[in-house]
């Protein structure tokens, strides 16, 4: 795909927290970022976003009301 | 404003593709060649025809491109002319009811536009102004053609500039005027998760994902390339069907926020409650001064009127069948807004409803100092409506009487303006709350003195109980 990026610095923090607060369908994506990381974690090392991502989704599935 | 002068808007600069600009009294934008290209995707499709026939787009057509020299770093491609909008504004300036409507228009063109195949590339405030009661989306360079995959780049800013100052006010019972007259980029996920990430607001609707997690990843990928979490995204699969969904559920949740808007001592002013008029004129008091104003009104057509202090905007009303376009504007939130709300439901597109303080007017922000002008450099009034509002600014804001008089000298505009004496109920009452002797200076002779010195005063009338004067006066000169 295209990483054409906007005028507007759209966060990268602010880019996953727009899918994780998309619900249902929503979450198959986040899953697949998740396993992406955990694979990367094995593959190469790469131990920065993986917690991060794996304590958000589990977060998610505890959110009170918004879903 | 006038001539052939060319003047690029000191508010515009942002996004490189596009600038407004004022040439020869009109409102033009010069596109680059990329910005070319995204308008003529919108100006193609069917939505844009509906949305500026509803009302919602600003009116726009295609002019000749040669006249925006310079107005682009690089190549003008095409230049844009707009539809005047009366008087412009900024959301520290409106009412809940107007950010709440001004971000269900936002979604809204956010949610047409996917189903067109076009994208909004930002999601501020700034880009939405007013017709009367009428939200209207004036930046037609946010438009581009949708890139399936890639995730909206507005969301952040949404949040900052429309969600958060809206949970401000809903769910804290603060106002968010002052804070986005702080900061013209608005309230950070940061900032939110420090107002709302405690207590009982921990719970609140929206708040878990759009402020806390939000605030919580963007602490956690404060160090990564937004290039690669947008490759990430797309190759999880992300699609826009989940802007879409996220859009639904925020227009959800904005469209169910309400806030502690009870009655205060404004709200209140001038109706009729449980049999007894709650404001201090007798109904003898209310037909001269009714009479008087629409008097003064039609003397000539106006075309912009600025009714100060007005209240429920009755005298907005009175001055609307004589004038292009009338600006309401009231300190008290709840009766701006509540103003607001009356005006949208009769589908009123020429009374601007505002909520500010005359003592305390917008300053000029942002960039320069230029971004968004001070609300002394967008009024030019050809009518000015002082009604029951001289005695506020000079006994309640402190401001010596006669420097009053000579600032509203300075808008060279001709004026309706109301004297309450001394022995006015409201003014003694005012007065009681100060120390004895710190407001001698207010008085009827004073006041007449300066007000001659400053104006030419056309027509003078007392109000039956006597309290009250009524001027009409022209500017000197």
């Amino acid at each position: 795909m295209q990483t054409l990026l906007a005028y507007l610095d759209a966060g990268s923090g602010s880019m996953i927290a727009q899918i994780l607060v998309g619900g249902f369908a929503a979450a198959g994506v986040a899953i697949k970022m998740y396993w992406k990381k955990i694979k990367n974690f094995f593959g190469r090392g790469d131990d920065e976003a993986a917690p991060a991502t794996a304590k958000v989704t589990e977060a998610s599935a505890d959110e009170p009301k918004n879903s | 404003m006038s001539g052939s002068a060319v003047e690029a808007e000191p508010g515009s600069f942002r996004d490189p593709d596009g600038r407004v600009f004022v040439a020869d009294g009109k409102v033009r934008r010069a596109l680059s060649p990329r910005g070319a290209s995204d308008w003529r995707a919108l100006s193609e499709s069917a939505l844009f025809d509906e949305l500026v026939s509803e009302g919602s787009l600003v009116a726009t057509t295609e002019v000749d491109s040669s006249g925006a020299p310079g107005i682009l770093v690089g190549e003008v491609a095409a230049v844009l002319e707009h539809e005047r909008i009366p008087f412009i504004s900024w959301p520290y300036e409106w009412t809940f009811g107007m950010l709440q409507d001004a971000a269900l228009l936002q979604l809204s063109l956010i949610e047409r536009a996917i189903a067109a195949g076009l994208m909004l590339k930002d999601a501020t405030p700034y880009n939405v102004q007013w017709r009367g009661a009428q939200p209207v989306f004036v930046d037609v360079g946010s438009f581009e053609p949708l890139r399936e995959g890639e995730p909206w780049a507005g969301y952040r800013q949404f949040c900052m500039l429309y969600l958060y100052p809206l949970m401000l006010q809903a769910y804290k019972n603060v106002p968010f005027q002052p804070w986005l007259r702080g900061s013209v980029d608005g309230i950070t996920p940061a900032e939110a998760a420090g107002i709302f990430g405690s207590g009982k607001d921990k719970r609140r609707k929206g708040v878990f994902g759009h402020v806390r997690m939000h605030n919580r990843l963007e602490q956690r990928y404060s160090e990564t390339k937004g290039r690669e979490v947008q490759k990430d995204l797309g190759s999880a699969g992300f699609s826009t069907e989940l802007i879409t969904n996220n859009v639904r559920k925020l227009q959800k949740l904005v469209r169910g926020f309400t806030y502690e808007g009870g009655t205060t001592q404004w709200t209140e002013y001038g109706t009729v409650s449980s049999g007894q008029t709650v404001n201090t004129y007798t109904d003898a008091d209310r037909e001269v001064k009714d009479s008087f104003v629409s008097r003064a009104a039609a003397r000539r057509h106006r075309s912009l009127v600025w009714d100060i202090g007005a209240n429920d905007a009755r005298y907005s009303r009175l001055a609307l069948p004589h004038a292009d376009y009338v600006v309401a504007v009231d300190a008290d939130l709840q009766t701006a807004d509540r103003v607001y709300q009356e005006m949208k439901g009769e589908g009123q597109e020429r009374i601007l409803t505002l909520t500010g303080n005359v003592t305390d007017p917008s300053p000029s922000l942002g960039w320069r100092n230029l971004e968004r002008s001070s609300f002394a450099e967008r009024m030019d009034p050809d009518l000015i409506l002082a009604l029951a509002v001289v005695h506020h600014i000079s006994i309640a804001g402190n401001v010596p009487l006669a420097e009053v008089v000579r600032w509203l000298a300075g808008f060279d505009s001709s004026m309706v303006i109301e004297f309450p004496t001394r022995e006015d109920p409201m003014v003694k009452s005012l007065i009681a709350a100060k120390r004895e002797g710190i407001h001698d200076d207010y008085d009827l002779p004073a006041f007449e003195s300066v007000l001659e010195e400053c104006f030419t005063v056309t027509e003078r009338e007392e109000t039956p109980s006597g309290t009250r004067i009524l001027y009409e006066v022209e500017p000197r000169g």
